[in-house]
């Protein structure tokens, strides 16, 4: 009688030996499955980061603002050098704009343009960096400056548009 | 007594084994379940996201129509946001004309651009429809066949129909579309929807004084909304300046959403003629052309800057503002005759 | 015994086959979709845009483009017109060299920018580039030339920007 009851509770033993195995390796992969999904989603944060950098960089390439339509040189993006520095000097005296509309569509970015050559020369059109931001995402391309002062016809300068997306 | 027992002992393991079974089972239902539930959401997210981008590429860069297959999800548009299920995306500045919902049956979603300039280029209008909206064009001018044919877009599902003489019913079959939109052009009497399009899904937008030859056309435009009490189409009037909005007009699902965008329109163009006036100061400053750049041009985009002001109230004195914009299109063209530089 | 090793073996068994079921779902479920992003920026176009801006742009010499430059350089290497100090040649390279070190190199891109003619492929009368590595652009380029014909033939402008992630900081 007593070998009977002891091989019933090694038997129960037993299967709960089996289950403790069982859930301990449920418990194993959900851990290294949940951490490696965490490292997955830094990394989706990173490239989301670079994608709305890009989508700032269409927007402010695209300005009608800055812009130079009639004398943009095929292929490249043209600023015209007024409007460029207009454009500054509107977002650093108007806050309702800058604040409004150009912070909507900049959102937590440095824009800057700078003139390389001939002379050095650069305009931060907006500035909106956000303190603590994980992820600082830049941006570049190279754009042609269009002065209109020199006339007639007016000359190009060799620049680059900087964008730092922060989030 | 030894089988009794032996009995009730395999009962009771065979009980322990279901339990356990069952949750186990559970566990890992609920695991499905809610990895089911995380991936919709995340598939979601991601066609949000797409539209969105989608959205911003063409809101910059104005092309052909395109379409975008979307999966089997409503997608609803209003002035200010499009959703999809609980996840919305902001349109913030972006002028988006559309209907209210675009029906997960339709799997695509067309979007359309054109650039609206007044008189230079402020914002590109975008417009997303799906192949389940039909638009049924009426005219009886030739002169909206090169509008209705070479411009407005293959990609949506237009059609032009004749008007039957016989109680002037437009002529036109069901074809199961969850929205019609009868688009009239040009001044007519008024015209009849057949019998089966007699109801809240169908609406009409007519343009009488519509050429769309002219340059900047401008004038009325009125949205007809079916009410289900008197069982017609109600008029109700707002405005439309340039091709791109009578467009607007077209696709928009109501006059609340086309005025609303109209008004997003014109905060975009305060914004653009706020940076010009200030180019004008500048180059008034530099000396350069001194017939130019003065207190004449600087007025004029004082002008226009106070009349955008308020773009709520985009629709008043809107003669006025075409003045204005008229005369700094012909003073741009004097500038460039005298090879000075551009105000825009 | 030998039943109960019987039934050991069983669940060695099971908890063989669970390992390799959790095996398979984490391979599928850590399988990465490739990040599709935004592909507007072009990397091709990146190098045409850097091309085309550098030779519509106004060198401070007679306000003269760079371009034009390039053409006063390829015929003869003499200045039509008012003279500089420098070679068209030399003025061309100091000139394009400076805007690519400010720009490409400022976000840690190589390059290497040359001007060959249809007449003698091989020879390079303008060759700047980022650095003196042999192995340099020895990887993946995106390149962008331009054909320009000018007194004594065809010229082709070549533009390699080479493999760093463009856009980043190195």
């Amino acid at each position: 009688m007593r070998r009977k009851r002891k091989r019933a509770q090694i038997q129960t033993l037993e299967t709960v030996a089996v289950l403790f195995v069982f859930f301990l390796l449920i418990s194993l992969s959900l851990i290294f499955y949940m951490s490696f999904s965490k490292g997955r989603e830094a990394g989706k944060m990173a490239e989301l980061s670079h994608e709305q950098a890009v989508q700032v960089a269409q927007v402010i390439s695209n300005l009608p603002e800055i812009r130079a339509t009639q004398q943009a040189i095929r292929g490249v993006n043209t600023f015209d050098l007024k409007q460029l520095e207009a454009l500054e000097l509107v977002l650093e005296s108007d806050l309702e704009l800058s604040k409004g509309i150009y912070q909507e569509r900049f959102g937590t970015s440095t824009i800057t343009v700078r003139q390389i050559f001939p002379s050095p020369k650069n305009w931060t059109i907006y500035d909106n960096p956000e303190p603590g931001a994980k992820f600082e995402t830049p941006f570049f391309i190279p754009v042609a400056l269009y002065n209109p002062l020199d006339i007639p016809g007016g000359n190009y300068s060799f620049g680059i548009l900087e964008i730092v997306f922060y989030s | 007594m030894k089988n009794q027992k032996a009995a009730i002992e395999l009962q009771i393991n065979w009980i322990f084994v279901m339990i356990i079974g069952g949750i186990i089972l559970f566990f890992f239902i609920g695991v499905v379940a809610k990895q089911r539930g995380v991936s919709e959401q995340r598939l979601v997210n991601e066609l949000i996201r797409d539209i969105d981008q989608y959205i911003s590429g063409a809101s910059v860069a104005p092309r052909g129509a395109a379409s975008l297959p979307v999966p089997g999800y409503d997608i609803q548009f209003t002035c200010d946001h499009l959703q999809i299920k609980n996840q919305r995306s902001l349109l913030e500045s972006r002028v988006v004309f559309a209907p209210d919902y675009v029906d997960k049956e339709d799997r695509q979603l067309i979007v359309w651009a054109l650039p609206w300039e007044i008189p230079y280029d402020v914002t590109n209008f975008l417009y997303a429809t799906g192949p389940g909206v039909r638009y049924v064009f009426v005219y009886e001018d030739d002169k909206y066949d090169d509008f209705y044919y070479n411009f407005v877009t293959d990609k949506i599902n237009k059609i032009k129909v004749p008007i039957k003489d016989a109680g002037r019913v437009l002529d036109f079959v069901d074809e199961g579309s969850y929205r019609t939109r009868i688009v009239m052009l040009g001044q007519m009497e008024p015209v009849q929807v057949p019998a089966f399009a007699k109801n809240k899904d169908t609406s009409f937008v007519w343009i009488p004084f519509f050429d769309p030859r002219e340059k900047l056309p401008a004038g009325e435009v009125y949205f007809l909304q079916y009410n289900p009490t008197t069982e017609e189409f109600e008029p109700a009037e707002s405005k439309f300046v340039g091709v791109p909005s009578v467009i607007g007009a077209v696709f928009s699902s109501s006059l609340e959403n086309y005025n609303c965008a109209m008004a997003k329109a014109f905060k975009n163009l305060h914004t653009v003629n706020t940076v010009f006036a200030k180019k004008v100061e500048l180059l008034g400053a530099s000396q350069v052309c001194p017939a130019f750049y003065g207190e004449y041009d600087r007025n004029l985009l004082a002008e226009i800057s106070a009349y955008t002001e308020y773009p709520g109230n985009w629709q008043l004195d809107l003669e006025d503002l075409l003045s204005k914009v008229a005369s700094l299109r012909q003073r741009n063209f004097l500038i460039e005759s005298q090879s000075c530089p551009l105000i825009y | 015994m030998k039943k109960a090793q019987m039934e050991i073996m069983g669940m060695v068994v099971i908890v063989l086959i669970l390992v390799v079921a959790m095996m398979f779902v984490l391979f599928f479920a850590t399988q990465e979709k490739p990040g599709e992003g935004i592909k507007d920026f072009d990397d091709k176009l990146y190098s045409f845009n850097t091309l085309s801006a550098v030779l519509h742009t106004n060198v401070p010499f007679r306000s003269l483009q760079m371009q034009s430059v390039i053409e006063m350089c390829m015929w003869n290497d003499i200045w039509v017109g008012q003279a500089h100090t420098m070679s068209p040649c030399e003025y061309a390279s100091a000139g394009i060299a400076t805007m690519l070190s400010h720009s490409l190199s400022y976000i840690g891109q190589d390059y290497h920018f040359y001007v060959s003619t249809n007449t003698d492929p091989d020879f390079y009368k303008i060759d700047v580039k980022s650095s003196t590595d042999p192995a340099l652009c020895a990887g993946d380029i995106q390149s962008a030339t331009q054909p320009l014909t000018y007194a004594g033939g065809t010229m082709y402008i070549v533009l390699d920007i080479c493999s760093k992630p463009r856009g980043e900081i190195s």
